[in-house]
């Protein structure tokens, strides 16, 4: 890089001059507390303006967000929670959390990790009116203190952000919204693969919906179909078929291909490797609705994994 | 100097070989907006719309990275232009706002510098302390009682009104402090926040959205004046 310059080269973080517009709008969110000279009030203040830096960097590198969805842009969420979320397109949620000048930590507040997909600290200098986003880190726990060492530089973003896969949200599922890929049983493996499996035949009705996706690990030859089929049960539960069938042109699956199901807290509920020949393999499991769950699936150096909320 | 015009004359055509919204030109062009950014070499002057123009201009270079010409000038000139063009355009709706500002202002209490300040600092506190009573008063009512009827593990003392109520303002108690208030068990005050995330938070999320927003966010960072305040 350059070396011209009067920064040091270590120094990757990146100043983003606040506008008159974000301000305003910071003093704005701000003013809708009870008690506009409190930390509450403060806290909205800098949340907001900590979202409003990102979304205007995402703005420059034209990476499409959409600031209006986010719970930091909802009033009354505003008023409860602290949040400073920013949702990227098809992606997920930033999480954009403010610091102060200086900070060598920054606080993650208790439970909103499950749903984000990254957190960009934002460090805020009022008198200069710039926001600095020092760095990045994907997933992270809740309710800790982030030390800002350790952060992933920002122009590491884009490719994080390129590769991750979105969310398979299984309710809209209902309302005939698919995530890109997931298609037809019949559509992916014709007629004969959409039969249900022989175990779930007596629990199959008109309720339950089911969606195909096919998976390439390294090779074309060694994709494998994903199926997922959803069940509702009650209003508070919802029953999930997980398979796994080999694509067309295969017999089998491959042999060591290696499924792991993870719950919303990322602990393995299930790790199975397949060690000889197999058609199919599934998995059942069953959850309510707003819950998270992930599946990795892992062939040799290859790894995949379908992130999906109830 | 002559190594970063280099630098960035090579990463601008770099970008341009690549499709718009692409990985790779997203990647490039974020070495541009840091490397000019650090360097200091932009064009730089005191005025409250400064900012606003400068971000525009880097939304509008990096979106039009092939409108520049290498043969004519250097990335930094061709940028600097690109501000000032920018700059130039809200100096001048800055004056005409200021005039309009002024004129009104002169008849009721004189004249104000820094018309621009003055606004972003005065709080709309009207519209907003209407936000806090009107959720408050809908968690209270619960018209059609569906927040009483949520409740955490057949407690029906411990439900969606009284969890939300206990979040929002002046007074929020930690989840320990509500847990406490409740003798749940451990498991229980490990419990209540999920419950809360995930039963009783959808309906203020709900209720937020139904109030819409006082503003939204517009694109453009143009330093306009809210047109309400020209008539105070």
């Amino acid at each position: 890089m350059n070396k011209n310059n009067q920064f040091s080269d270590e120094d990757w973080s990146i100043p983003i001059p606040l506008t008159t517009e974000i301000l305003h709008i910071a003093r704005q969110f701000a003013n809708e507390q009870p008690n506009p000279k409190s930390d509450k009030a403060q806290q909205v203040y800098l949340n907001t303006i900590a979202v409003c830096a990102v979304n205007n960097y995402l703005r420059i590198l034209g990476i499409s967000t959409d600031l209006a969805a986010g719970d930091s842009w909802n009033s009354s969420i505003r008023l409860a929670e602290d949040v400073a979320d920013l949702c990227i397109t098809g992606k997920g949620s930033l999480e954009c959390r403010p610091v102060k000048k200086g900070a060598l930590t920054c606080k993650i507040p208790p439970f909103i990790g499950l749903e984000r997909i990254a957190y960009v600290i934002v460090e805020i200098d009022e008198d200069q009116k710039t926001a600095i986003l020092r760095g990045f880190t994907p997933k992270t726990a809740a309710n800790v203190d982030l030390s800002l060492k350790d952060l992933d530089l920002l122009l590491d973003l884009p490719s994080y952000l390129h590769k991750l896969r979105p969310l398979v949200n299984l309710s809209k599922w209902f309302k005939n919204i698919f995530e890109t890929g997931w298609k037809s049983v019949e559509t992916v493996l014709g007629e004969r693969a959409a039969q249900p499996a022989l175990a779930f035949r007596g629990k199959s009705k008109a309720g339950n919906l089911k969606r195909c996706k096919i998976l390439e690990l390294g090779s074309h030859t060694e994709s494998v179909a994903l199926i997922v089929t959803i069940i509702p049960e009650s209003e508070s539960n919802t029953n999930i078929l997980i398979e796994l069938k080999p694509h067309l042109s295969q017999n089998y699956l491959p042999t060591n291909l290696q499924i792991i199901l993870l719950d919303e807290y990322e602990q393995t509920i299930v790790d199975t490797k397949i060690e000889k020949s197999k058609q199919h393999i599934q998995l059942d499991l069953s959850g309510e609705p707003g819950e998270r769950f992930s599946i990795k699936i892992i062939l040799g150096e290859a790894s995949i994994s379908e992130h999906f909320i109830i | 100097m002559k190594e970063l015009d280099l630098e960035l004359r090579q990463l601008i055509a770099i970008a341009c070989d690549y499709p718009p919204q692409s990985l790779e030109r997203q990647q490039v062009l974020a070495k541009v907006h840091l490397l000019v950014m650090k360097s200091g070499k932009l064009w730089k002057e005191h005025t409250s719309y400064y900012n606003d123009a400068l971000q525009e201009m880097w939304e509008y270079c990096c979106e039009h990275p092939e409108e520049y010409n290498p043969n004519i000038k250097s990335p930094i000139v061709w940028l600097d232009d690109e501000l000032k063009k920018r700059l130039r355009r809200m100096r001048d709706g800055k004056n005409r706002q200021l005039r309009r500002f002024l004129r009104v202002k002169q008849t009721q209490q004189g004249v104000t510098n820094n018309p621009i300040d003055d606004i972003v600092a005065s709080p709309d506190i009207l519209p907003a302390m209407e936000i806090w009573e009107k959720t408050i008063l809908w968690v209270q009512q619960d018209p059609d009682k569906r927040l009483r009827s949520i409740c955490f593990r057949k407690r029906p003392e411990i439900n969606a009104q009284v969890l939300i109520l206990r979040r929002l303002p002046p007074d929020t108690p930690s989840w320990k402090t509500i847990a406490a208030e409740f003798n749940l068990n451990p498991q229980e005050a490990k419990d209540l926040p999920k419950f809360y995330n995930r039963k009783c938070l959808p309906l203020l999320r709900e209720f937020g959205l139904s109030q819409g927003y006082i503003e939204q966010s517009t694109t453009s960072s143009s330093a306009k004046i809210p047109k309400n305040k020209c008539h105070e």
